[in-house]
């Protein structure tokens, strides 16, 4: 599929201290989202997610490299034009209600009145604000500013989505409700671009996962890829039926414990499964359930 | 999916950004203040004309006059020196830059709600002072003359030029320290003359030379004050109010003009 974003080789380098350090924020970046995908980028704070989007955006140029948005730098007015972009702390003019900010983000992103008058109601169902379309913003909780910056981003019908940190803050079930908005967007056809530092969010929803750590990539690739260098895949089997001493020498299991209705056995690899389900039913042992446990990128990055 | 992607037109940006300073800036408690103190200097000049024998309605018309200029040119400033920190300290500036949209143009936008405040607040102070001339004055409508219009008139262009010169410092410096550098043009751009007089009559030096580089390099606000011509109902002719209004233009174009410069290049 075609690259919607390509990050290229990009270096960025800013000056701090009193002697005017040259310090380096970036490190030789490069990564790719593909045409609507769903794009976690990963790393814990002051890895370098929040600078690596304001150049995605425009807002910075990088010290080397180049960042393109459908072939386009992205600080050019027609790669702003394709992209809707919601910051890390969405801070938006308080005296405005969310309708007033809609239109004036419209109005930016090139939209006729008309436009953005049909459009409205459209992106507040979308993100479940339409009840608070008339109050102003100094009246909204956090998650409400959240999804009111969503709808900032997504008033123009924008191509690419950059979100930075678009579930910091949130309760679960707003985090749950924001997953789910994101997912619903990707189906609609844009790209979501989105940066966090809470790995099972990202595992959750996206397609392609990229990792930084202290200005460098560590990786980047689809989320099974990763997933797949996790080792081999483990299965916890629940049965009943047969005694302990019956099984304690089974070498296929990795770990054997009692439970209130039975016992819970690991096993890994897939061919010891069915090794092991033959040889219980052959015992007389009764299945409760059997569980594949794939390994999370939270394990993977740990290590 | 059907996108929506355009270039927004330059009028189009700048009308929404200069709506949203204005609504912005109505809400500012320094407006408020600067408006209210302004109101109690007509109060202070209708005390001190009543202490005046000879002329009283000479000091309703002087302290009204000043009491106009002092509000226009005290919120040009101060409002206008925090614009832009106000967009960064509350990043509201890193999603408006999102959109496609220059920053020259964002400058220009802000640059146009600062002067509908402006026009707003000098209708409101103009249209005080005549009423407050009307009543309180002792000849009721002699005190109105062509030069009192042209003057008022004045004042609200000193206000336009005064708050690009503030935009101008916000791009690179604080919102105090423009605040300052404003307020010391605005001081050495009132006495230009005497500037200019002193540079006359100095002997040839470097120091002269650069005085005098800077006379001419610094706006000339004496082009908008009509105070003289009001105190003693001299005439304002059309050349010196056609040439003061496009004198001010120009100002107020190069200090934009160079704000989008620095706004360029700014680090945000």
């Amino acid at each position: 599929m075609a690259a919607i974003l390509d990050v290229i080789e990009v270096e960025q380098f800013f000056r701090a201290g009193f002697w005017l350090k040259q310090v380096k924020v970036l490190k030789g970046v490069s990564l790719s989202v593909p045409s609507r995908s769903i794009f976690g980028f990963l790393g814990p704070n002051g890895a370098g997610k929040t600078t690596l989007i304001h150049l995605m955006i425009g807002l910075k140029k990088p010290s080397r490299g180049r960042v393109l948005i459908s072939g386009v730098d992205s600080s050019s007015l027609f790669a702003r034009s394709k992209m809707g972009y919601l910051p890390e702390r969405p801070y938006f003019h308080e005296h405005l209600t969310g309708e007033g900010l809609l239109k004036y983000y419209g109005t930016l992103s090139g939209m006729k009145r008309l436009q953005i008058l049909s459009r409205i109601p459209k992106v507040l169902s979308a993100v479940g604000l339409t009840a608070a379309r008339r109050l102003e913003l100094k009246k909204y909780s956090k998650g409400m500013l959240q999804r009111i910056g969503i709808a900032q981003a997504l008033i123009h019908q924008p191509e690419l989505l950059i979100l930075d940190e678009p579930m910091s803050g949130l309760d679960p079930l707003g985090r749950k409700e924001i997953r789910e908005l994101i997912v619903s967007l990707a189906g609609e056809g844009h790209t979501v671009f989105f940066s966090s530092h809470v790995i099972p969010d990202v595992e959750a929803i996206c397609d392609q996962v990229a990792w930084i750590q202290k200005g460098e990539l560590m990786g980047c690739g689809s989320v099974e890829g990763f997933l797949s260098k996790g080792g081999p895949l483990r299965t916890e089997i629940e049965f009943t039926g047969v005694s302990r001493s019956q099984i304690s020498h089974w070498s296929e299991f990795t770990s054997i414990r009692e439970n209130p209705t039975g016992m819970q056995g690991l096993v890994e690899g897939q061919e010891r499964v069915n090794l092991i389900l033959t040889r219980l039913l052959q015992e007389g042992a009764q299945i409760l359930s059997a569980i594949p446990i794939r390994p999370s990128l939270e394990d993977l990055f740990k290590k | 999916m059907k996108t929506i992607q355009k270039i927004p037109s330059i009028w189009a940006v700048c009308r929404a950004i200069g709506w949203v300073t204005f609504l912005e800036i109505v809400r500012d408690k320094v407006l408020y203040n600067v408006l209210v103190c302004s109101l109690l200097l007509f109060g202070v000049g209708l005390l001190a004309s009543r202490l005046n024998f000879l002329s009283p309605d000479r000091v309703i018309l002087d302290f009204g006059l000043m009491s106009v200029g002092i509000s226009s040119s005290l919120i040009a400033v101060f409002v206008g020196s925090g614009l832009l920190a106000e967009e960064f300290k509350r990043r509201t500036i890193y999603v408006a830059l999102s959109h496609p949209i220059s920053r020259a143009q964002f400058i220009l936008g802000k640059f146009l709600g600062l002067v509908g405040v402006l026009a707003v607040n000098w209708g409101l102070m103009t249209i005080s002072y005549f009423l407050f001339l009307f009543f309180f004055s002792l000849e009721r409508l002699n005190v109105f003359s062509v030069s009192l219009f042209w003057a008022v008139f004045f004042y609200f262009i000193q206000s336009i030029v005064l708050g690009s010169i503030a935009i101008l410092f916000s791009t690179f410096s604080t919102t105090s320290l423009s605040a300052s550098f404003s307020i010391g043009i605005y001081l050495v751009g009132i006495n230009i003359s005497q500037v200019q007089l002193l540079v006359a009559r100095s002997p040839a030096s470097f120091g002269r030379s650069l005085l005098s580089f800077l006379t001419t390099l610094l706006p000339n606000f004496e082009h908008f004050n009509l105070g003289i011509q009001v105190t003693y109902g001299l005439p304002v002719s059309w050349q010196f109010a056609s040439l003061s209004i496009l004198y001010g233009l120009f100002v107020i174009t190069m200090c934009l003009a160079l704000a989008g410069v620095f706004i360029q290049n700014r680090e945000v």
